[in-house]
């Protein structure tokens, strides 16, 4: 007996024990879902492989919503819509309402407190560093209201909106320096402003005839990304496109004027025979701040104006009403469309630069010097009817869209590109037809030091019966090219709403890296419990709430009636793509929470009776049982006993 | 000079120690919401770990909720079990008369814990939510080691690094013990075909 307990014995029977307490787990059977189980016969993991589109796209779309508001975003070369980012027009689906204090606030005009929910973005600009992408923000400016707003592109929200002081709004050209300290801002409709402003200037406008006077409006941004008043140079003209040069161009701001005239209607805002082209030395208007030739305004003390006659400002004759205003990518070529002409102008800014040295002036128009045209034009390329903006690629060619012939041309540039495309500069070498009406158009990285080049998207104004018909009003029509080949090919058209002027397009690889999944504010809250407090002397009833699949904590409380609402959720998720809303019954009220999320929102409870909230995203299978109930008690009927306390 | 024994106990005791730093067993799920990642239950001698919330809110239609309620000191008591097999090889390899004791445990641990996991398991699928959504669904007994099928959502129930180290500790110490015996018992048959 004792030879038989040896330890190879004792280790073959716990073995055996072993792998029958295993094998008792698999034996026993875990009850089958019958009908699931008829279902996973034909099951395919999934149709197409998972993350494909996420795999195959090259590039992000950052298109601006004109009278949208905000900003599209889309994927190249699938043209799959992704995302509306919501900026100065609220939209209840992307999480953008007044609702939230925070929100609200970044609406609000900051000089008559009114809320602003009516804007029309125009021309996004993504930071920049060395010239380059570098893929932390989009900044996007609205012409009506005259703000500009920051995008944060790990989370795709806006966290910041900048109003332009001293104006009524109407502001156009937007463009961000090389090393993203420096934002351009041109104000494009003219302004009646502020005495003070009048007077340093020395022109008197009279608000009700004109002529009137404009300018263009710098904004620091610090390296979080905060804007920030630099300076405002007034003028007599009006400032339509804003370029800030680099490479040959570096250190001046280059605008366009298609209003010399100085008009106040169409007709005479094109009688004159050509335009003018501006360029403005940056370190002149640092100068003129540190020599303090500023005035400041009561609405905007922290802002110093500056008058156009203490900078160093030079100008020279371009096509009438010029709109496209594009640098090429070394910063030597600038190309400039007269949209009320067939011709554009290939300024070199080196010729420029020679010609200011050499006093090559044909004259001078309110105190500026007029550089000979002669003297600084590599090229006058009469192409077409209707050209408008312009962008250039990687092999040296740019690309000019046309509103009226309805295309884009593609024409190589001169020297040094001429190394590149090995062609006769300045010749049409490509149409690309477009349906219809070309506004602006992009090249990847199209207007930086270093365009990726590949593909030109053609945003055209105008559909026509491209798409299926629906209704008077016709969605627009984004249009790819692939340009590695000649004759460029069509790849795909997308319908996208109105109205996109222009896009930034920036390789997938400065935007996934760093690309949130969720929000960290809920974190600091973790450890607060749900609440609800009655303030007797606010009149306010504050409820802290959790909100997960699929409960809101606590899913009731009871207000007395005409007392302020204020809810603050904290979002408990962590899962990908788990986001979670707010909407009232009968209110004025929907909010929307990402993962990890902490929102607020406020209201006054009205109407006695009660009213259920619920989620408005579909997040789990129990979502429309995720609601709770606000309980309004009139004010004459309300006993303290009626406060709701958690657990009871 | 040590022998080879006392050098190859020492080794399974830092083996069996070392295993308390690492997961004794894994539940991985994978579910079509979650095309991105498996939610992973990792169960260490001293913790439960891994996506327990996302876990219970997929679990909540079934009615399962995790972890399953644990008797007071367990995590304790399985810490100082394991650490306790680790001391007794440790003492083998200067005592042999340990040798069997510290062989024999660590296989009685085994088995106990084995027992007590799927016992675990069986409770875990067996005190569904009295008002979980599914209500038709069965009581079911998701296997120790096995996978777990309901409907499309899949579970894969397998030991961890820290159970390989505990019984590659346990194999090496029963390897010493069956050796010893073998030398004491002189069968050089054996001895030789084992060499």
């Amino acid at each position: 007996m004792k030879g038989w307990f040896t330890p190879v014995a004792v280790a073959a029977l716990f073995l055996g024990l072993l792998v029958g307490t295993l094998a008792v787990g698999l034996l026993l059977p875990a009850t089958p879902l019958a009908p699931v189980s008829q279902v996973q016969a034909f099951q395919k993991p999934y149709p197409m492989p998972h993350q494909y589109w996420a795999k195959t796209d090259e590039f992000y779309v950052f298109a601006s919503g004109g009278q949208q508001g905000g900003l599209y975003v889309y994927g190249v070369p699938s043209m799959k819509y992704l995302s509306e980012i919501p900026v100065f027009v609220p939209d209840q689906a992307w999480g953008w309402t007044p609702e939230d204090p925070e929100i609200r606030k970044m609406m609000t005009n900051p000089w008559t407190g009114q809320l602003v929910t009516r804007g029309d973005t125009h021309h996004p600009a993504l930071s920049k560093t060395k010239g380059v992408y570098d893929g932390r923000w989009a900044f996007i400016n609205d012409k009506m209201q005259g703000r500009v707003a920051r995008v944060d592109l790990a989370t795709f929200r806006t966290s910041q909106i900048y109003w332009v002081p001293n104006i009524s709004g109407g502001i156009h050209g937007h463009h961000i320096a090389p090393d993203s300290r420096l934002i351009v801002v041109n104000i494009e409709h003219e302004q009646s402003p502020d005495p003070v402003i009048q007077r340093h200037i020395g022109i008197q406008v009279d608000p009700f005839k004109g002529p009137y006077v404009a300018g263009i409006n710098g904004i620091r941004v610090a390296d979080d990304g905060k804007m920030s008043n630099a300076w405002q140079v007034w003028g007599p003209w009006q400032y339509d496109m804003a370029r800030i040069g680099w490479g040959k161009s570096d250190g001046w701001i280059i605008t366009t004027s298609y209003n010399t005239e100085r008009a106040t209607s169409a007709v005479p805002m094109f009688a004159r025979e050509q335009d003018y082209l501006y360029f403005w030395n940056i370190a002149s208007i640092e100068k003129a701040l540190a020599d303090k030739k500023v005035v400041t305004t009561a609405q905007a003390p922290d802002m110093p104006v500056i008058s156009w006659k203490d900078v160093e400002v030079y100008m020279t004759p371009i096509p009438l009403n010029p709109h496209g205003l594009d640098i090429s990518p070394t910063g030597k070529y600038i190309l400039t469309s007269g949209k009320a002409t067939t011709l554009i102008a290939a300024v070199d800014f080196e010729k420029v630069l020679q010609a200011i040295k050499d006093r090559k002036f044909v004259g001078e128009e309110f105190n500026i010097k007029i550089l000979d045209q002669n003297a600084v034009r590599s090229a006058t390329m009469d192409l077409g009817m209707g050209p408008t903006h312009i962008e250039f690629d990687d092999q040296g060619y740019a690309y000019v869209g046309f509103f009226v012939d309805s295309d884009i041309k593609k024409v190589p540039l001169g020297e040094p590109y001429t190394q590149l495309h090995k062609r006769e500069p300045w010749k049409v070498a490509d149409v690309l037809p477009a349906h219809f009406s070309v506004g602006h158009l992009v090249v990847p990285g199209g207007d930086t030091a270093q365009p990726y080049g590949k593909y030109v998207i053609s945003m055209n104004k105008l559909t026509k019966d491209t798409f299926l018909p629906h209704g008077p009003l016709r969605t627009e029509n984004h249009e790819l090219f692939n340009i590695r080949e000649t004759p460029a090919k069509l790849v795909d058209q997308m319908a996208l709403g109105p109205e996109t002027h222009y896009s930034q397009v920036i390789p997938v690889s400065l935007i996934t890296p760093r690309s949130q999944t969720a929000y960290k504010e809920a974190r600091a809250l973790a450890s607060e419990k749900p609440r609800v407090e009655y303030d007797y002397n606010a009149k306010e009833v504050r409820v802290f709430m959790t909100v997960v699949r699929s409960f809101f904590t606590p899913e009731v409380f009871n207000v007395p009636q005409g007392w302020k609402v204020k809810v603050r959720m904290v979002s408990q998720e962590t899962a990908l793509d788990m986001t979670h809303g707010f909407a009232l019954d009968g209110y004025n009220v929907v909010a929307s929470l990402d993962p990890g999320e902490v929102r607020e929102v406020e209201w006054t409870a009205e109407k006695p009776g009660v009213n259920w909230f619920y989620c408005i995203w579909f997040c789990s299978e129990l979502h429309m049982e995720m609601r709770g109930r606000m309980i309004v008690v009139p004010s004459q009927e309300w006993a303290p006993q009626m406060e709701t306390k958690l657990g009871s | 000079m040590m022998r080879r024994r006392q050098v190859v106990l020492l080794v399974t005791a830092v083996l069996i120690w070392v295993s308390l730093a690492f997961p004794y067993w894994t539940a991985a799920m994978k579910a079509p919401a979650y095309p991105e990642q498996f939610l992973t239950l990792q169960l260490y001698s001293y913790k439960y770990d891994g996506d327990v919330d996302e876990w219970n809110r997929v679990g909540r239609l079934v009615g399962v909720r995790v972890p399953p309620p644990l008797p007071d000191g367990f995590f304790t008591f399985f810490s100082l079990a394991v650490g306790l097999a680790g001391l007794l090889a440790l003492a083998a390899a200067f005592q042999e008369r340990l040798l069997l004791p510290a062989a024999l445990y660590p296989l009685l641990l085994l088995l106990a814990l084995a027992a007590w996991g799927q016992y675990s398991l069986y409770e875990y699928g067996h005190s569904l939510d009295p008002l979980r959504p599914l209500r038709y669904l069965e009581p079911f007994t998701p296997p120790l080691v096995g996978v777990l099928t309901l409907g499309k959502i899949v579970t894969y129930h397998v030991p961890n690094l820290g159970s390989a180290l505990f019984v590659a500790g346990a194999a090496l110490v029963n390897l010493q013990a069956w050796r010893a015996r073998h030398n004491s018992h002189r069968r050089p048959v054996l001895e030789a075909a084992l060499a």
